[in-house]
Order: C-alpha cells, then sequence, then structure tokens
C-alpha cells in the first residue's frame, strides 16, 4: 500500500488538492454502497409496513430488544473478550434454523418413509463396501465390482425378481415414525459426525466416542423437548435439534476450546435472545401499536394469488428454490470439486489442461441466460427432460455456478502447503490416498465457502429459469423434482408488474426481504467458515 | 499443476493401480464436464441459430444436418433490420443492439469512474481497518439478485428520478435500468483494477515520493498508469457484463424495441428492449411450436454469446499482452 512509513510525512504538500481528491474517492467508493444501503433500508420498512407502528413501539423494540445487546457487545469487548465468537455463534444458529425450516420443508415434498429406505439403502452400501475393503484381502477390481453391484442391488434392485432394499424398507407393513426416521437417519449420522470430528480434533478416540453418544442422547431428548414444548410436534423438534442446535453446540464446543480467543462471547447469543424474548413478551402486554408486517407466517406458508395480496404467501417458490438448490449442490458440488482437484493435483502441464483451464474462465463470463438456452435446446429438446421442471432449471444453474466451484475449490486446495503432500507421499500414501486423506480435509471448509456463495448466485438467478419455461407464478405446492416449479427470484418478477399497487408496494417486498435475508444468512455462515478457515491456516 | 514436486516419481508405481485409475478417470471427467458445457453452449446456440437464418439452413438442409421446412430470416435481414417486431415477421436485430449499447454506455457512465475511484482508494489511501469493512460491503453490492436491483429500479428509482428532476418517464425506462446495471457492476471493475493496481510494486511508489511527489501525483501519475492494462480488462469485463445483464433491464427497460442514438441523452427516458429482454420475452411469451420465433432467441443469442466471448477474450489478452512484469 502507498501509505508506508517512511512516506506519510511527504504527504504534507499541496493538501488542498489532496483532501479534494480524497473525498472525491472515497465518495465514489461509497456511492454505490449508500444507493444500495438506502434501497434496502426502504424495502425492508415496507415490507415490515413500519408506518403503521406507534413510536412507543419503536422505543420498546430499540430499548428492550437491541440495546442490551449492544451493551453487552460492548462490556464484553471492554473486558477483552472477543464480540466476532458471539456473532458467529449467532450467524451459526441462524443458518442453522434455516437449515431446519429447509428440512422441515423438504420433508414435505418428499415422504420421509422414503427417504428413509434410501438412506438406509446407502448406508448399508457404504457399511458393507466398507467392510469388503478392510476385512477381505480381495484385489481391487473385485472389490470396485462388488461396491458397484451392492450399490446397484440396494438402490434399484433387479426390475421383476429382486426387489431393491430400498423398495423392501418402503413396502413394510410397520413403519417406524417420523421422529424414529429422524433420529435413525438425521440425528444418529449428524452425532456420528460430530464425535469423529472431537476425535480428530483432539486426538482422542475415547473422547470422540463419548461426544458422538452424548450428541445422539442430547439431540433427540432436546428436539423432542422442544417440539412438545413450542407445539412443532416431537418430529419437527428433532429437525430443529439436528440442524439449528447441534452446530451451534459444536460451534460453542470449539470456542471453548479454543486458547486464543476467550469464550465470553458466547454469553451475546443469550442476551440478544432474551432482549428478544422480553421485547416479544411485552409487545404483547403492553399492547402498543405495532408493525403491520407483510412478511409473516402466512407471507411464508400460503399459496401465491394475483389478486389477494394480503393473504397471498410464497410457499411454492420457497418450496421451489429449495429444491432447485438440493439438484444443484447435487450436481455442482462433486463435479466442481473433482475437476478442482484434477487441475490442481492430478493434470500435466499440457495443452489440454490449458484448454480446460481457458474453457473454465471464458465459461464464468458467458451470460446467464445463454446457460438458460443451454437447458432449452440440450436438456428440454435434445434429451426430452420435462419442460420447466425442477431437474432441468438445477442443471442450468449448476452449469452456471460450476465455474465459480471450480475457481474457489481450486484456491482452496492450492493453499494446501505442499509440505503436507509430501510427507503423505513419503510415508508412502497414493497419490487418491492423499487427495482423501490429506489435501481434502485440509481444504474442505475453503471448498464449503466457495460453495455456499455460488449457491447464493444460483438461489437469485432469473433469467436461465425464465429460459427453460419455468412457471413464473404457479398455484400449487411442486411435487417432486421432475415437476415444474417456481422459484423465489421468479414469483418476485412476477408480481412486480401486477396493476394491483398492493403487491408492488408490500407483497413484492416482502418477497425481496426473504429472499435477501436467506442470502445474507448464507454469505454470513460462509464468512464463519472463512473466518475459522484463515485462522486454521 | 505438480510437475516440479519431487512426490511425482514416487507416486508413478502405483498409479497403475485400479483405485487410483479409477480416482483419476473420475477426477479427469469432472474436468471434462466444462468442456462438454461448452461444446452444449456452441451446439444449442449454432443448430437453433442455423435454422434461423436462410442462408445456414439450406446449407443444412443440403449436407443432411438436419431437415428444416419452415421459414427463415435472411442475414442481412437480421444485421440490417431496423425493426423487430417477431409477431409481424420482422427480425432486424438492430433495435436491439441499440438498446444493449444504451445500457451498456448509461451503466458504464456509473460504473467505469465510480469503479476506478474505488478501486484507488482501496488500494492507496484506504486504511486496512476501512478496507476491512468496506470490501464485504462491496461484495454485497455484487450479491444482491438481479431480479431485485430491476424491482429498485422501476418501483424506486424511476419515481425519485421523476420527483426530483420532473423529467417525465414512464413505468419502463433506459435511465433508470442504466443506473441500477452501472450500480450493479461497480463491484466488478473495482475488485479487477484494484488487483493490478496492488500488483505494482512499492519501490515504484517509493521512488515517486523520494522525487517529492504527493499522494494524488503518486496515485494518477505512476500507480494507474503502471496498472493500466488491469484497468483496461477491468473495463472490458464491467462492459461484457452489462451487455449480458438480463433481469434487471428485462424488468426496467421495457419491452419496446427502438432504434434510437445511444449517445442522445434524450432517448434515456425512453422504453428499450435489449437483446437479453427480447430473448427473455421471446421464451415466456406464446411460441407457437418450434418454428422462426423460437429459433430467433437462437440468432439473438449467438450475437450476444460472440459479443461477450470476444469480449472476454480481449480482456485476457490485454491483461497479459500489456502487463507490467515487476
Amino acid at each position: 500500500m502507498g501509505g508506508t512509513d517512511e512516506a506519510a510525512g511527504f504527504g504534507r504538500v499541496g493538501r488542498t488538492k489532496e483532501r479534494a481528491f480524497r473525498a472525491l474517492l472515497l465518495a465514489s467508493t461509497l456511492a454505490g454502497i449508500v444507493a444500495l444501503g438506502g434501497l434496502l433500508v426502504y424495502v425492508g420498512w415496507q415490507a415490515f409496513n413500519l408506518q403503521a407502528a406507534s413510536t412507543s413501539w419503536f422505543a420498546l423494540v430499540g430499548g428492550v430488544g437491541l440495546a442490551p445487546a449492544v451493551v453487552a457487545a460492548a462490556l464484553l469487548r471492554r473486558r477483552g473478550h472477543s464480540v466476532a465468537v458471539g456473532l458467529e455463534s449467532l450467524v451459526t444458529l441462524f443458518g442453522g434454523g434455516m437449515l431446519a425450516g429447509g428440512a422441515g420443508i423438504f420433508f414435505v415434498v418428499v415422504d420421509p418413509v422414503a427417504w428413509f429406505a434410501t438412506a438406509l439403502a446407502a448406508g448399508l452400501t457404504v457399511g458393507a463396501t466398507v467392510a469388503v475393503n478392510r476385512y477381505t484381502g480381495l484385489p481391487a477390481w473385485p472389490r470396485v465390482g462388488f461396491a458397484a453391484v451392492v450399490t446397484w442391488l440396494a438402490l434399484l434392485g433387479v426390475p421383476g425378481t429382486v426387489p431393491s432394499l430400498a423398495g423392501v424398507v418402503g413396502g413394510l407393513s410397520v413403519l417406524p415414525s417420523d421422529v424414529v426416521i429422524y433420529a435413525l437417519s438425521l440425528a444418529l449420522p449428524a452425532s456420528a459426525a460430530v464425535g469423529a470430528l472431537v476425535a480428530a480434533r483432539t486426538d482422542d478416540r475415547r473422547r470422540g466416542l463419548r461426544a458422538g453418544a452424548l450428541g445422539a442422547v442430547a439431540t433427540v431428548a432436546i428436539g423432542v423437548a422442544v417440539g412438545l414444548v413450542t407445539g412443532v410436534g416431537p418430529a419437527g423438534g428433532l429437525l430443529v435439534a439436528v440442524f439449528g442446535l447441534l452446530p451451534a453446540g459444536v460451534h460453542a464446543w470449539a470456542t471453548v476450546e479454543r486458547e486464543d480467543v476467550s469464550a465470553g462471547g458466547l454469553a451475546l447469543p443469550v442476551v440478544v435472545s432474551a432482549g428478544v424474548a422480553a421485547a416479544w413478551y411485552l409487545h404483547g402486554a403492553l399492547d402498543l401499536a405495532g408493525p403491520n408486517p407483510w412478511v409473516d407466517w402466512t407471507f411464508l406458508t400460503a399459496l401465491p394469488s394475483t389478486f389477494a395480496p394480503r393473504t397471498a404467501g410464497i410457499f411454492p417458490a420457497i418450496v421451489g428454490s429449495l429444491l432447485l438448490m438440493i439438484v444443484v449442490v447435487v450436481f455442482a458440488f462433486p463435479v466442481g470439486v473433482g475437476a478442482a482437484v484434477y487441475l490442481e493435483e492430478y493434470a500435466p502441464d499440457s495443452r489440454t489442461t490449458r484448454f480446460i483451464q481457458l474453457n473454465i474462465s471464458n465459461l464464468a463470463g458467458v451470460p446467464s441466460v445463454v446457460y438458460g438456452l443451454l437447458g432449452l435446446a440440450i436438456f428440454i429438446h435434445q434429451f426430452a427432460m420435462p419442460s420447466g421442471s425442477v431437474l432441468v432449471g438445477g442443471l442450468a444453474l449448476g452449469l452456471l455456478i460450476l465455474p465459480i466451484v471450480i475457481i474457489s475449490a481450486r484456491e482452496a486446495i492450492r493453499s494446501v502447503p505442499d509440505a503436507a503432500r509430501e510427507a503423505s507421499y513419503g510415508m508412502g500414501a497414493t497419490r487418491w490416498q492423499t487427495v482423501r486423506n490429506v489435501v481434502l480435509p485440509q481444504a474442505i471448509p475453503g471448498i464449503l465457502t466457495g460453495t455456499i456463495l455460488a449457491l447464493g448466485r444460483a438461489i437469485g438467478e432469473t433469467a436461465p429459469l425464465l429460459m427453460i419455461a419455468a412457471p413464473a407464478t404457479y398455484l400449487g405446492v411442486p411435487q417432486g423434482f421432475t415437476a415444474p416449479a417456481a422459484a423465489m427470484p421468479l414469483q418476485i418478477y412476477d408480481l412486480a408488474f401486477l396493476p394491483d399497487d398492493a403487491f408492488r408496494e408490500g407483497f413484492v417486498p416482502a418477497g425481496v426481504v426473504t429472499l435477501l435475508a436467506v442470502l445474507l444468512t448464507m454469505n454470513g455462515v460462509a464468512i464463519v467458515l472463512r473466518n475459522r478457515y484463515e485462522r486454521g491456516n | 499443476m505438480s510437475e516440479d514436486r519431487p512426490a511425482l516419481d514416487l507416486t508413478e508405481q502405483t498409479g497403475r493401480a485400479p483405485g487410483e485409475r479409477l480416482a483419476r478417470a473420475f477426477f479427469f471427467a469432472c474436468a471434462a464436464v466444462s468442456v462438454l458445457t461448452t461444446l452444449g453452449i456452441v451446439v444449442a446456440l449454432g443448430s437453433g441459430a442455423m435454422r434461423f437464418f436462410d442462408v445456414t439452413a439450406a446449407f443444412g438442409n443440403a449436407v443432411g444436418l438436419f431437415d428444416y421446412g419452415r421459414e427463415t430470416v435472411g442475414v442481412l435481414e437480421f444485421l440490417g433490420g431496423t425493426s423487430f417486431s417477431p409477431g409481424q415477421g420482422e427480425f432486424g436485430v438492430l433495435p436491439l443492439v441499440s438498446g444493449t449499447l444504451m445500457i451498456t454506455f448509461g451503466s458504464a457512465l456509473i460504473a467505469l469512474p465510480l469503479g476506478v475511484g474505488t478501486a484507488i482508494y482501496l488500494s492507496e489511501f484506504a486504511s486496512e481497518r476501512r478496507r476491512r469493512y468496506l470490501k464485504p460491503a462491496l461484495e454485497v453490492l455484487a450479491g444482491v439478485p438481479t431480479v431485485v436491483y430491476g424491482f429498485f429500479a422501476i418501483a424506486y428509482i424511476t419515481p425519485v428520478i421523476e420527483g426530483t428532476t420532473g423529467v417525465d418517464l414512464g413505468l419502463f425506462n433506459a435511465l433508470s435500468a442504466s443506473i441500477v446495471v452501472g450500480i450493479m457492476i461497480i463491484p466488478m471493475v473495482a475488485s479487477v483494477s484494484e488487483d493490478a493496481m496492488s500488483a505494482v510494486p512499492d519501490d515504484l511508489r517509493q521512488a515517486g515520493y523520494g522525487m517529492g511527489a504527493t499522494r494524488f501525483d503518486v496515485a494518477t501519475g505512476i500507480v494507474v498508469p503502471a496498472a493500466i492494462s488491469g484497468i483496461a480488462s477491468s473495463f472490458i469485463l464491467g462492459l461484457s457484463r452489462a451487455i449480458g445483464e438480463t433481469m434487471a433491464v428485462t424488468i426496467a427497460a421495457g419491452r419496446t424495441p427502438k432504434l434510437l442514438n445511444p449517445l442522445a441523452p434524450g432517448a434515456y427516458t425512453e422504453s428499450i428492449q435489449t437483446m437479453t429482454a427480447a430473448m427473455v420475452g421471446l421464451a415466456s411469451g406464446d411460441i407457437s411450436g418450434l418454428g422462426v420465433e423460437y429459433h430467433s432467441i437462437f440468432g439473438i443469442g449467438v450475437t450476444l454469446f460472440l459479443i461477450t466471448f470476444v469480449m472476454n477474450l480481449v480482456s485476457d489478452w490485454i491483461a497479459t499482452r500489456y502487463r507490467e512484469a515487476y
């Protein structure tokens, strides 16, 4: 940077011109940010309909809801605790809550029993493959063949003669309830992952086992309790516990374990929740004139309408966006990371490699509407996939963000020090073993950060969906991955032009705020991951 | 690239093991997907556009690529036509090109100076602390979905301009669309330019200060000229983004293709249509079958793709060809 110490003293000459120039530069930096900030404040004001609120309501929210958090943050900072840790855990809770909501919506579309059957089949397949690899002395090709056959049988079966494992489970006469399904297929693997993480961090297998067991019991118990207390039912509570509370717990544990930062910041989310709860209670008790927000439970859970803005909602669009994102992740994450691994770890410095690299950087500059044409001409008309379906939309969006995923994954892989690779090769590891055991574990936080940011790009993208004829206002909840579905940005686009002003001044701002809330939460989670990651190196 | 790694020789022995081969093949297939994507784009655009133009359709029929007997449009009629009205069978692309040029020109007026100013500020003047806040804020600017920018343009910016200046704008106008597209591409111009400025070595700056130069002199006389190739490539990238921008202009600029002079300020009060907006309009409208209207989307798409592709290549070329190596 120019402002190095030796140079600083020389800036005294020509002060007026300097100052004017500096002010001009600062103004140009802030121009866009301030303009967007103003627009966001205004759209938020409309979405929450804040002009209806009384002064005393604002005083209540400011004094009881927000002030304690600000005071607590100031106190923490003065005492030398890290406020960032508190913000991180707030973001973790928020992101987890969103994920829990997403899981809940997922199980509205996908039958939990079908999910359970698939998860069980997949789990048994992986288990059998690992067992064969570990305990039999078979050579490699038979092992690969065995894994392929088992996977095929478990998921698809032989039509007509051998039913698939998934089919067998789905056809059982006594089916487990949703709570049992979530406990077995979500809480158990999540707790096992936590246990593995603890074991790896502390280098203590026993401690990992204990943490995993404790996590499983606590998650199920707390989840059922939360479900019963709040009235969402044990199954819903379990989703909240698995996706919302378990990650926050892990984050808190990791913070307490850290030596460079004091864990005092963890008090911040407690203060914030207490403040919000108190404000909520007082709002009801004092009967103040509050706002009449457009973003409310009805808005999030109702079907859209083109004539009744007050009772209309964007639920189908939320479901559509969620399904689209699932297709995008399932497609773009493995392919993007695989391509990055190839380019960083395998590729020779050849013409082919350079061509692939040039190709990727050019793809990043192709306008999004062209990806829509790709979906329209190739997927729909060439491959005869259903027009406007989640699958086609997800694939088009996946191809759109693939270059971004590849580029960020390459950066993450490149930042793994070569010494780690050489140590692995020195121990006699093969290249694939090195990639699997050394490179990917170290690069995964960076890869996840890049992927989440890329997903943020995909969730707001509209033009490709319009090109593949996704229905802008689809009045029903999409039925699956081959069904047509709307998406949140499409809904915004479609309703912005309705003649009824209530749509433009209330409903659409509410949709914009919902979309931006999802995006900001995703960005927040990505930043938390990035902070953790950068410190790790 | 792992050529310089001594470990390479050690792993060659195991490279032939089936598991290793399988892993390598999988990773290569993933990398190949990106090439297949490009191929898919070329095939999709090419096969659609070939059926759109009369010459290429005749050629395709003659060599047996396809059997297409429906209406086609002449290349000159497309490139030189001054009226775009698919319903009447008029497919002149010039009105759409002029619409795209207007948005590009208008947004460039906003984004290029502000973007370069931002880059100079971040690279030469801002304290480390300010950079920590400003850079994520700029990322948010780039991360807001374009459909949201479009909504902002029709719902807030147009009324505000009408209210403050008294200019009579319709619901749709090129002015507000240009403004939001300009805001949208500031971060791209700023970040590419700033990378180029940060790469200018401190020695050059110190030499300037040693000669008695002020910060202003150093920034404008040394850093900007030294980083000029990066700044130029950031401009081209920004313009190419503006050309390909779809949703904001589809929402805010209107649906009426008009051949207007992009350099005339008065033209910006009018409702126009860009190439991208026309593609969206055609695809989401009622198109009967796979006829000339459907294929015109690909004709416009090919034009758009070629323009942005060439611009990206030129930007790459300038960045590498004129890079000052320090």
